[in-house]
Parts: C-alpha cells; structure tokens; sequence
C-alpha cells in the first residue's frame, strides 16, 4: 500500500472504479468498525472487542474468520454479507495526517489500489483543477466516517472504563474440531444485569444501549463462521 | 446463648503514629479491611510536618501486587504517580569470586520449571549442559539481561508474561498512599508534632499530645516512628535486640543519579554489587537510578566507604560522581523484643530492619501491616491473645529473613577482606540457617522445608541464591532417585525455546514504562 496526499495537479487525469474492491481485505480476519455500523454489521458477523497490540487499548471489530489471515466473507472476489464496512468502502482514499500541519488531516490516496484507472470510472478533478461531485461525497462521508471513529473510541473508553468488558474466547464446532478464538472481549452480560438504576441510565442517556444489545446479539454470528468455514 | 470468653470493650478507634510509607501501609491495610465511617472503624494518622521520613525504599517483591490489588489503587496510576519501574529480579555482580565469563546471578521472581519434572536435581547431575541454574530452569534470567520489561500492553494490570514485582519512588508512594487513604479509604489526616506519650495506669497508652490537636486518645496506637520507635521504644520501654552480630552493615549511603538522557535503558531489575565492606544496590526508576552503598562501619571508615561507592558510580556517569550529593543513614539492624505490647504495635523501622538487601523494608512492612489489619482484634477483651499471635509470628518472620540475608554472604567464597572471611565464619550464622545447609548437602531443598504459610522467602527463593552461588548439593549417591532424565531434557530444551520467543515478543523496559504512562493499562 503506498498512500499518498491527495493532489489536484499529480491526480487531475484520475478515475476511480467506484465499485468497492475486496482485495485487500481478503485476509483480515478482523476489521475495525464504528459503533454505528454495529446494527448493520452484527447481523452479518460477530463484532467484538480486541486489544490493539502497540497501546492495549480497546477496538471495536468484526470478525471474519477463524484464524489470521482467514477472511470467510470475500470468495471470488465478492463479499457475502449485507453490509460493506465504511473501512472497505471508503478505499482507495482514506484520511491522513496532513503532510504541512500535522495536527490536521487531509484526504490520502492509494496510489496502489486496484481501482485506480486512466480510462473508466469517475474522476476526482475536472480539466480545471475543480473538484468533481464524486470526490466531494467522498469527502464527505470520509469525514463522517472519521467523526464516527472517534465517538466510537469514546464509547469503547467509556465501557473500559466502567469495566463492563470481560475476556471470552469465541469457540465454534467446524467439522467435530473445535475452534477457539482467543484474545477477545464482550460487554460482559453479569455485570451489564448488575448495574444500579443510575449507572443504567448513564448508559441509555449516552446512547449506548443499542451499541451493547447490537453486540451482544451479533455474537451468535459465530455460528455463521462456522458454517462458512465447514464450506470452504 | 454462649458468652464470648473475652469481655472488653469495642475496638473502634486506632491513632497511627508516623507518615512514611509504614504508617500509610498501615492505615491502607487497617481502613480497607475494617470499614470506616460512622459504624466502622476510626483511622487516624498523625504526621510531623518537620520530620523527614527515610524515604529509601524503592524495592519491593511481587506480593506487592496483590497488596495494590486489595487496596483498590490501579497498576497505571501507581506507576504514573510513583516513578514506577519493573523489576524482575535482583542481580548479584561480584558477590562470588569470578569462574568462567560470569561474575554474576539472577534472584529472579518467576518459579523454577517444577510442574512437569523437578529440574533441580537434573541440573546439578549436569543435564542441563553447564547452562546457568536460572536460565535452565526460567526464561526470566535472559528477559532481564535483554533489558525487556515483563509484560505487553495487552497484558491486563497485574498480569506480565513473567513474575514481577516494582522499584519505586519511597516519598512518592508515601503521597499516593496518603490520597488514596484519605479520599477513598476514610482516614483521617492530622498534621502535627508529637509532643508526649502519656500512660494509663496499667501501663498502656492512654493518650498522644500533640502541638496543635491536643490529645488524642485511641484504643490501638500504631508506632510508626521509624528507628526512633517513640511509642513502643521510649514510651513503652520494650528493648532492641541487635543482630548486627549476624548481619554487619550498619550504614548507608545514598545518592540520586540523574540518566544521561531520557532513551538511556533502565534495567528491570535491582542490581546489587558486593565490594569489601559491604555492597551497593543500583536501582533504575522512571526519571531517576536510586543508589547506594550499603556498608559496615566495624570494617570501613566513612571516608573511605565514600570513596569506593563513588569509584563504582564513576563507571557509569564518569566525574559526575564526583558532584553528586551523599546521605548517609545509619542504620540499627534487628528488631523489637516484642512488637505488640499491650495497645500498642510497632509497624516499619520501629519494628525492625536488617539491610535492604532483598528488598525487606517494604516488603516486611506491608506483610505485617496486613497481619495487623486481617488480625485486628473486635474488642479490648481478645487483644492479649491477638498480641502474643502477632508477636510470634512477626519473630518468627525476622528471624527467617535474617538467616536468608546472611545465606548471601555466608555462601560467597570471597577473602578479600574481614568483613567477608568474618561473614563466612559459622560462628556468625544462625543456627537455623546452618541445620537447612547440612541438609542441603545432600539433597535439594524441598518445600516441607518452608512449612509456614507467611513465610516471607520460600523455596524458589532458596534454590536461585542457593545454586546461583554454586551451593555444593552432592546429588551423585541419590541418583538412583532421578530417573526422568528424558523428560527432564526435554524440560530444560522447552524453556530454551520458550525463552527465545518470550525475548522477540517483549518490549524495551523504558518503552513499555513509556507506553504504560501515554496509554494505561486495561483492568481485564
């Protein structure tokens, strides 16, 4: 992946194919995804928390397969849920540091992606230099999507903190062997249950009762990996 | 309805004497395990504002965890607050005349490999290959020498991939312990000088007078005064027994080194170094290294134990250690003839000390601060009895620190000096000390010999001073009683091989104090 700043001069002849390319994600067993996409996503896949291994700090993903580099979702090219993670669908650009102001972030691009073209797809500057209307909605649900990632961080701090996480492998039959994924975290439902008036209501008025039911209920999903994993 | 055999009245108010770090273990331990509050206990800790506390302590052993743990203060508060480093074990450099490329061994604080098969034996046949006792038995030896911290950040607090315990700043702790005492745990803070010790009738404390509160009446005084043991010292009379007969040094000299820059690696673990009088502990905390040199006045004048400390501090800063400032701290080794008389318990250095060696200060204090607080008794009537428990067990838990403070320089085969040759004389060491090494001739250590469940140095902790000092076991007309030299190959190949990847996967010490400090740690 080489990602690059958005540049009207170096980029103005650019098409994008806008049809999201899977590639890429093709062995992920996990992807991040914001508190938002859960109700979406958990009826697709388990989505769980897991430790980012530099800081140990909490991330919200969803599972796609069973092992690293196994991802049960993408087969022969395509993807087998409803839903397209924001992660997927905002490729080739995602948001960078900006190159002059670090502190703020600007619209990067991967020069290596499989949907950059000469000749189809949409274009990103007109002949003048101008933003097309293609690049703007682009744009834009960029940075909504990077308002929804951190209000997500916030919301999984605010479940660490209250320490309604708890370690719980995932375990699954494929096939009579037994699969046991470890390394992950739920909203641990004893503790959710025990939860005074008060502290409920801390969570409903922070809007984080459809996070933790979205996630709980997508955790049956498992069985779907299972499944899709007795078919590969 | 039964009558409790002891009549009494309710034990409901206790005045702790003392701010450093023994008096606040000690009112952490008591309010967190009594309650406080209107039907609860009443905590108070009297505090000088015009006397310094020691504040040398920065060594603890892994039960320190546990104590944090039960005391409700986070893992990443206390090393954001504390200066906090990781210690892993302590390293002896020189405490032996050199053989072959090591002048060295690890105390480390992961146990020896015994689940699977007893290594000990096979590595004293030799199946081990002439690896070193640590290393054949724990990966942890080659983590400290790597210079790698315990743990990931994925680790939750209090759990690392190897055992470990803190260095810490002493005056630090003190703080974070006075916040977490008064703001969570209901102890009440009054700053003020002692003035007078007053007595009842019957010979116990009847009151404190203070400069600026009065007097202040209590049904249980905790003497925390430190060497000067106002309380039970001088109030109550009760005597000091010297084991300086025993254990030789007397004095320390302590001198803060700054790094030479903020990358500058800390090792995770003490590292103590022998010289002719005595021995120098070097200690890595966050911002700065703790040193200083522990030695024994009968043997070394002042002047010149000033000498040798800073010609071992020129090896690392150069003429720097020239200009650092020295405070020297004599220090009186052995303890109370009892610790608890009548209303009154003597907690830290009014207790007892003996050398910071193994990180006994604060690891005495804690444990019987705990004692204390899990011992405490309900009413006047039981208190004798609790009394003669607590003072039977602390002895007793003197006297084993003592005969394994002693066993470090007892074992050494250095005649450099007096102070070594006197060390080494058998006249000098414990009897108890002395009946466990002719045992220990003939076989390994086993844990019947280790019966108490307090027991503060145990097993493992013998086996890595014992064989790291090359302590002759002859296993040869036992070794018919080892038959699993196979598995116990293929125990020591493991451990190899378990080492090599636990060293690729954890992180500098510095970086994981660094990431600790920007990120915190996850409570699950």
């Amino acid at each position: 992946m080489a990602i690059v700043a958005l540049n009207k001069d170096e980029h103005r002849e650019l098409r994008i194919r806008p049809m999201a390319s899977f590639e890429l994600v093709e062995d992920a067993h996990m992807l991040p995804v914001t508190a938002y996409e859960i109700m979406h996503i958990g009826a697709d896949c388990p989505v769980v928390f897991v430790k980012n291994e530099e800081t140990g700090q909490f991330r919200l993903v969803a599972v796609l397969g069973l092992e690293a580099g196994e991802n049960l979702y993408v087969r022969d090219g395509k993807w087998r849920a409803m839903f397209v993670p924001g992660v997927i669908h905002h490729n080739p650009f995602r948001l960078i540091p900006d190159p002059g102001e670090p502190e703020r972030v600007t619209v990067g691009l991967d020069t290596e992606s499989m949907q950059l073209q000469e000749q189809e797809g949409e274009r990103l500057f007109d002949d003048s230099g101008e933003e097309t209307g293609f690049l703007q909605s682009r744009k834009k649900a960029l940075a909504e999507y990077l308002e929804h990632e951190q209000l997500t961080e916030q919301v999984v701090a605010y479940l660490a903190q209250q320490e309604l996480l708890a370690p719980r492998d995932l375990r699954v039959t494929v096939n009579d062997d037994e699969i046991n994924v470890a390394g992950m975290y739920t909203v641990d439902e004893e503790k959710l249950a025990a939860l005074s008036n008060d502290e409920f209501g801390e969570l409903r008025k922070r809007g984080l009762l459809p996070v933790i039911y979205g996630h709980l209920a997508s955790l049956n999903q498992v069985r779907r990996l299972a499944r899709y994993r007795s078919e590969a | 309805m039964t009558q409790s055999p002891f009549s009494g009245k309710p034990l409901k108010r206790v005045l702790i004497v003392g701010g450093g770090t023994a008096g606040w273990l000690s009112a952490c331990h008591i309010a967190r395990k009594l309650a406080t509050g209107a039907d609860g206990v009443d905590v108070r800790l009297l505090e000088s504002k015009d006397i310094p506390t020691i504040g040398v302590g920065e060594g603890t052993v892994p039960a320190i965890r546990q104590s944090l743990q039960r005391l409700g203060i986070s893992e990443t508060e206390f090393i954001r607050e504390c200066d906090a480093t990781f210690k892993q074990s302590i390293k002896f450099v020189d405490w032996m005349k050199p053989a072959g490329d090591r002048d060295y061994y690890h105390h480390i604080f992961d146990y020896p490999g015994i689940d699977r098969v007893d290594l000990t034996p096979y590595w004293l046949m030799g199946e081990a290959e002439g690896c070193d006792y640590v290393d054949a038995v724990s990966v942890q030896g080659r983590v400290c020498e790597n210079g790698l911290g315990p743990k990931l950040m994925t680790h939750p607090e209090f759990i690392g991939a190897t055992n470990y315990a803190y260095h810490l700043d002493a005056a630090k702790f003190a703080a974070l312990l006075t916040r977490h005492a008064t703001g969570k745990l209901g102890v009440r803070h009054v700053l003020g000088n002692m003035l007078e010790v007053r007595l009842a009738p019957d010979g116990s404390i009847r009151s404190v007078v203070t400069d600026e509160h009065g007097e202040l009446e209590a049904d249980l005084y905790v003497d925390c005064t430190g060497f000067s043991s106002r309380l039970l010292g001088e109030a109550l009379d009760v005597g000091f027994i010297s084991k300086n007969d025993v254990l030789f040094v007397d004095n320390a000299l302590a001198i803060q080194v700054p790094y030479g820059d903020e990358r500058t690696p800390i090792p995770c673990h003490t590292i103590a170094t022998a010289q002719d009088c005595g021995w120098v502990w070097d200690i890595g905390l966050h911002e700065r290294r703790g040193t200083g040199y522990v030695y024994s006045e009968k043997y070394c004048s002042h002047d010149r134990a000033e000498a040798v400390f800073r010609d071992y501090l020129r090896g690392t800063v150069g003429d720097l250690a020239d200009e650092l400032p020295a405070r020297r701290i004599p220090m009186q080794v052995g303890y109370r003839e009892t610790f608890w008389v009548r209303n009154c318990v003597a907690i830290g250095l009014a207790q007892g000390f003996v050398e910071p060696l193994e990180a006994t200060g604060l690891l005495v204090f804690d444990a019987t601060a705990r004692m204390l607080a899990e011992l405490f008794p309900p009413s006047t009537g039981s208190m004798p009895a609790i009394a003669e428990r607590f003072n039977e067990r602390v002895r007793y838990a003197w006297d084993r620190v003592i005969d394994f403070i002693k066993l470090h320089y007892y074992l050494s085969d250095r005649d450099d000096s007096d102070f070594w040759t006197d060390n080494r004389n058998p006249l000098t060491a414990p009897d108890s000390l002395l009946k466990n090494l002719a045992l220990w001739r003939e076989q390994p250590p086993t844990e019947y010999d280790f019966f108490s469940r307090q027991e503060i140095f145990k097993l493992e902790n013998y086996l890595y001073v014992l064989y790291g000092m090359r302590f002759p076991t002859d296993v040869e007309p036992i070794r018919y009683r080892y038959r699993d030299r196979e598995a116990a190959r293929r125990e020591f190949e493991r451990i190899g091989s378990k080492a090599e990847r636990t060293i690729r996967e954890l992180l500098p010490h510095r970086e994981l104090i660094d990431r600790i400090k920007t990120y915190g740690l996850q409570k699950v």
